[in-house]
């Protein structure tokens, strides 16, 4: 649409046939963009973003057991982060899937489980929710939510998968199935439930 | 999103003017990642306000304002950064308005160009200053141009 | 096959539905004879098509009428109701629940488009142009009636009757300018379809009378006066609702409304070359026909969901109908002017740069430049998207406040160089001459306003710019006074068109004014304030919480907060609605003043009331926007208004300043 030929088209002599053409293809053109932008939906919707290659940034932040957990002291063990709040609707469908992976993949040298609370607005609630799951891994207090920010958090629930070298290998926004789960799982090297 | 009880918002590091200026200039071009286009200077949620704090934590600690910007890039993509760069792609973006003021420039100056023999600069001031009559312009056009024409 | 009608389910759905269809089924007649009409230059065929207009106005009415009634009766067994309205709302939700979604404001688009196609049937001329302009408004019925009566239809039956509805979007109960702003943007955006019928007929037939120009001039500038109101009241349902004190945020659905005006704006001002000067005739058909593309193109981002925006309507199988319809104008349109638009011939040589007619052509391709920005813009990060296949690209305000702030500059500027230029040509020294006195204006006023603190070269610029438009619009008036003598309403009378033009360039230097400083003066602070406790020092403001209390209404509830600033109540409000959940909708206090607004927005309450967290922002002039678009408006009115007759016209010739 930039083009302003019609203008020179005063002349006595037409335009040259391209010049003419050039409003045409460019309309087609940008008609073709919107398809293609219409009909093909979004691909990283459930994967991907920026960390995934990078080194998993480090924290160190308290549980709500009070004690303090830091990722760095997990190096050399697989490390499957969840982000969740107690309510947000997916974190729940998704927490059996946590319980049974911890009961079957955690323990010494294993894998390693960590819930990051997200915007929690009431810890009691966070309480209940891990009674009402038996979640026995620790879950940390993110205050500020600096964590968050810098896991490039989206929204809740999301899960990152940091391999036994510290990089992280996978991201998953929105919540889990089992076999997203064990999508990410495998590029972490451990094997899927 | 539920409404979160907090008392966050005097927590931040005392700024300076200068510094909360431009605390704030940053996080105008800063996208809140969960909203719809929103910066995170405008959203109310609690993420961009943590986003925001975070923001003017570094810029007490001395960054720079580039620096900033590719600590949250890093993170969230270049989807976070409602400024776009002005490298790679995003060329394209800042070069567009540009070549088309060019083209639409030249294309402009070659059409007033193009009179061949200068019309004395005649006015007629009452066809300024009449209300118009595109009756009676249709027949000036048309006389005039006969009169040319013969 | 699409399942569109039951009778024993729902008698007035059917009704809208028949309407529907038999409508549909008069807009392929109509179209039919049109084209016929057109080629065979069959005047029977052509009075039918035109008659048959009349029809699908009647029908079109008659299912929107239906489809009110249903909402105002809670008849659940209509679709659209039972999906987008219920028994709790107030009659006036109920109203706009007619274009709240998506199905009824396709329907109210189309019931708009048969309105104007009504009055063009009235109006069209007996010539040439006439069945190509029906035909052509017949392609922009066929569309929308036929999307209207099938894939978007409000009124196809339900399984199951539900005994209340789902009642309306939370963000659409929220603010009473939901009821004025769409119905206002449809105004404008459809009102394009008439010119761009004419530009079709022009291209057909190859032929421009200076009925035509008279015609399309008076039309676009309606859709004009509806597009800028509706733009700007979208402005102030942000301001008044979005709850952090700005009214444009480059919205890509903001923007998608904004193109069309620039292309209309544009549009005015060389269509005005052509009534004069008979030149920029091809320039003028395809100016209005990519103006009306673009409020397809806007349509069409507002309904697909490919661009984000806190505007859009949920993506739905419009989508790529909606896209279909685009690519045919698009593209239909750009060949149809690609391939005539030559043969509409200008007389007489191009214009001079130093006239009017320079400054006008300069004025539109600084608002082409404007539109192709916007667009990029707006585009860019979906056309990243599918090229690269990750939404990975955001264009935020920086971008575009970087090339709109001197673009608007530079239009200010020749805004006032416009009306002193005469036609055909002007002699520099005597343009130099006449417009000392303006650049004076502006530099003096520049220089007071930095003598007064002002510091942004973008606000000084403008301000000076301001008072040089200001200064040269008071001195074409004065001198015209004094030429003439009388009144100045006199004046107006016999040359509405020229004051009405005058006014409505005085309304945007008002606004230009007003969106300067609000943008460059806007001071925002947040504080958490205790119920009873001692107030607290805020920007210029003493803010006290006095009391917080909860409004339960039948559909949602309000947490309000009173506040005591300076001694005055503002009771700012955060909303809950029923379809909402937990997601507030701030309704903010804003104490509206000549020089500047006080606004509070409550961000957080605590869980017992004994405090609440606030947002108060303080912005200078924004009323000045409100008030400039309203003169904007009027003098769009104004110049609409036939002039009246002076009793004898003077002799045409008499010395002439270079100016005026």
């Amino acid at each position: 649409m930039t083009d302003l030929s019609p203008l020179s088209n005063q002349t006595p002599t037409p335009a040259p046939l391209w010049r003419r053409l050039l409003p045409p293809v460019l309309a087609a053109g940008l008609v073709a963009v919107l398809g293609a932008a219409l009909l093909s939906p979004s691909r990283n919707a459930t994967d991907g973003g920026p960390l995934v290659g990078k080194p998993a940034p480090d924290f160190t932040l308290e549980s709500l057991d009070g004690a303090q957990v830091s990722l760095a002291a997990l190096r050399g063990r697989p490390v499957v982060l969840n982000f969740w709040a107690s309510w947000c609707g997916p974190c729940r469908e998704e927490a059996p899937l946590f319980r049974e992976l911890s009961e079957q993949r955690g323990g010494e040298g294993g894998l390693a489980i960590l819930g990051i609370l997200f915007q929690e607005n009431k810890e009691e609630n966070a309480r209940a929710f891990i009674r009402e799951y038996a979640l026995a891994y620790p879950n940390l207090r993110d205050p500020g939510a600096k964590a968050a920010i810098n896991y490039g958090l989206t929204g809740i629930p999301e899960t990152v998968f940091i391999d036994k070298a510290g990089t992280i290998r996978h991201v998953d926004r929105g919540g889990l199935s089992r076999e997203r789960l064990n999508v990410g799982l495998e590029k972490i090297g451990v094997k899927g439930i | 999103m539920p409404l979160v009880f907090s008392l966050v918002l005097c927590s931040a590091a005392a700024l300076t003017p200068e510094q909360a200026a431009r605390a704030e200039a940053i996080g105008q071009n800063l996208r809140c990642p969960i909203c719809t286009g929103e910066p995170i200077t405008q959203s109310t949620n609690d993420l961009s306000r943590d986003m925001m704090r975070d923001v003017r934590e570094q810029v007490a600690a001395g960054r720079t304002d580039a620096e900033i910007y590719s600590y949250f890039a890093a993170r969230y993509g270049n989807f976070v950064l409602l400024n776009p760069p002005r490298e790679g792609v995003g060329l394209l973006l800042w070069g567009a308005p540009l070549a088309a003021l060019g083209a639409g420039g030249f294309v402009l100056w070659r059409f007033l160009r193009r009179r061949t023999t200068a019309t004395p600069a005649v006015t007629t001031a009452g066809e300024e200053d009449d209300p118009y009559d595109p009756y009676l312009a249709e027949v000036r056009r048309r006389t005039r141009q006969g009169g040319e024409g013969a | 096959m699409l399942n569109l009608i039951s009778f024993d389910a729902s008698p007035l759905g059917a009704l809208g539905q028949l309407s529907l269809l038999a409508a549909l089924a008069f807009t392929l007649g109509g179209t039919w004879l049109a084209v016929v009409g057109g080629l065979k230059a069959d005047a029977r065929a052509t009075e039918a098509a035109r008659r048959a207009v009349w029809a699908v106005f009647a029908l079109v009415s008659l299912s929107t009428l239906t489809l009110m009634a249903a909402l105002l009766g809670d008849d659940f067994s209509v679709r659209y109701v039972a999906e987008h309205s219920m028994r709790a709302s107030p009659t006036w939700i109920k109203v706009t629940g007619l274009w709240g979604a998506l199905e009824g404001s396709i329907l109210l688009w189309a019931w708009i488009l048969a309105g104007y196609a009504f009055i063009l049937s009235l109006t069209l001329r007996r010539d040439a142009l006439r069945p190509w302009a029906l035909a052509a408004m017949y392609a922009s019925l066929l569309f929308f009636v036929g999307v209207c009566a099938t894939v978007a239809s409000p009124f196809t039956p339900l399984a199951q009757i539900p005994a209340d509805g789902r009642g309306p979007n939370p963000a659409l109960q929220n603010h009473w300018m939901m009821a004025v702003h769409p119905v206002l943007l449809y105004l404008g955006f459809v009102g394009l379809a008439v010119p761009f019928a004419y530009a079709v007929a022009a291209l057909v037939t190859g032929r421009l009378s200076d009925h035509w120009v008279v015609v399309t001039r008076r039309w676009t500038l309606t859709a004009w006066a509806f597009l800028t109101a509706a733009i700007v009241a979208g402005g102030w349902w942000s301001y008044e609702t979005l709850g952090w004190g700005g009214y444009w945020a480059w919205d890509p659905v903001e923007n998608a409304s904004f193109i069309p005006w620039l292309l209309a704006t544009a549009f005015l001002h060389s269509i005005q070359i052509q009534e004069r000067r008979g030149l920029m005739r091809s320039w003028n058909v395809w100016l209005i026909v990519l103006a009306y593309a673009s409020t397809v193109l806007g349509t069409f981002l507002n309904r697909s969901g490919i661009v984000q925006s806190v505007h859009a309507f949920a993506g739905g199988p419009v989508g790529p109908v909606f896209l279909g319809f685009l690519a045919f104008l698009l593209v239909a349109g750009t060949l149809l002017a690609a391939w005539r638009a030559p043969h509409l011939r200008d007389e007489g040589e191009p214009p001079a740069a130093l006239s009017r007619e320079g400054a006008f052509l300069a004025g539109n391709w600084l608002f082409l430049v404007f539109a192709v920005m916007v667009l990029v813009g707006t585009l860019f990060p979906t056309i990243v998207e599918a090229v690269q296949g990750r939404r990975d690209t955001s264009v935020g305000p920086a971008f575009y406040n970087a090339f709109a702030i001197p673009l608007g500059l530079g239009l200010l500027f020749l805004m006032g160089v416009g009306p002193l230029l005469p036609w055909r040509r002007a002699e520099g020294e005597g343009l130099w001459r006449a417009l000392r006195p303006l650049l004076l204006a502006g530099a003096g006023a520049a220089l007071l306003a930095y003598a007064f603190g002002i510091r942004g070269v973008g606000v000084l610029t403008t301000v000076g710019l301001a008072a040089y438009n200001l200064v040269g619009l008071g001195l074409l008036t004065g001198r015209a006074l004094r030429q003439r003598g009388g009144g100045f309403l006199g004046l107006v009378r016999e040359q509405p068109r020229r004051y009405g033009a005058y006014l409505a360039h005085i309304g945007l230097v008002v606004m230009a004014l007003g969106i300067a400083f609000s943008t460059a003066y806007r001071q925002d602070a947040q504080v958490t304030l205790n119920a009873g406790a001692a107030p607290v020092q805020l920007l210029h403001e003493t803010l006290a919480l006095e009391s917080t209390r909860v409004e339960q209404k039948p559909y949602g509830q309000s947490a309000i907060a009173r506040v005591q600033i300076d001694g005055r109540p503002f009771e700012a409000r955060l909303n809950t609605y029923l379809q909402g959940g937990d997601t507030p909708f701030p309704a903010p206090a804003v104490r509206y003043g000549l020089w500047g607004d006080t606004y509070l927005v409550v961000t957080a309450f605590g869980e017992d009331g004994r405090w609440a967290s606030v947002r108060l922002i303080e912005s200078p002039l924004v009323s000045w926007i409100w008030w400039g678009t309203a003169l904007v408006v009027l003098g769009a009115g104004l110049t609409l208004v036939t002039p009246r007759r002076t009793a004898a016209r003077a002799p045409a010739l008499r010395a002439a300043p270079a100016t005026d």
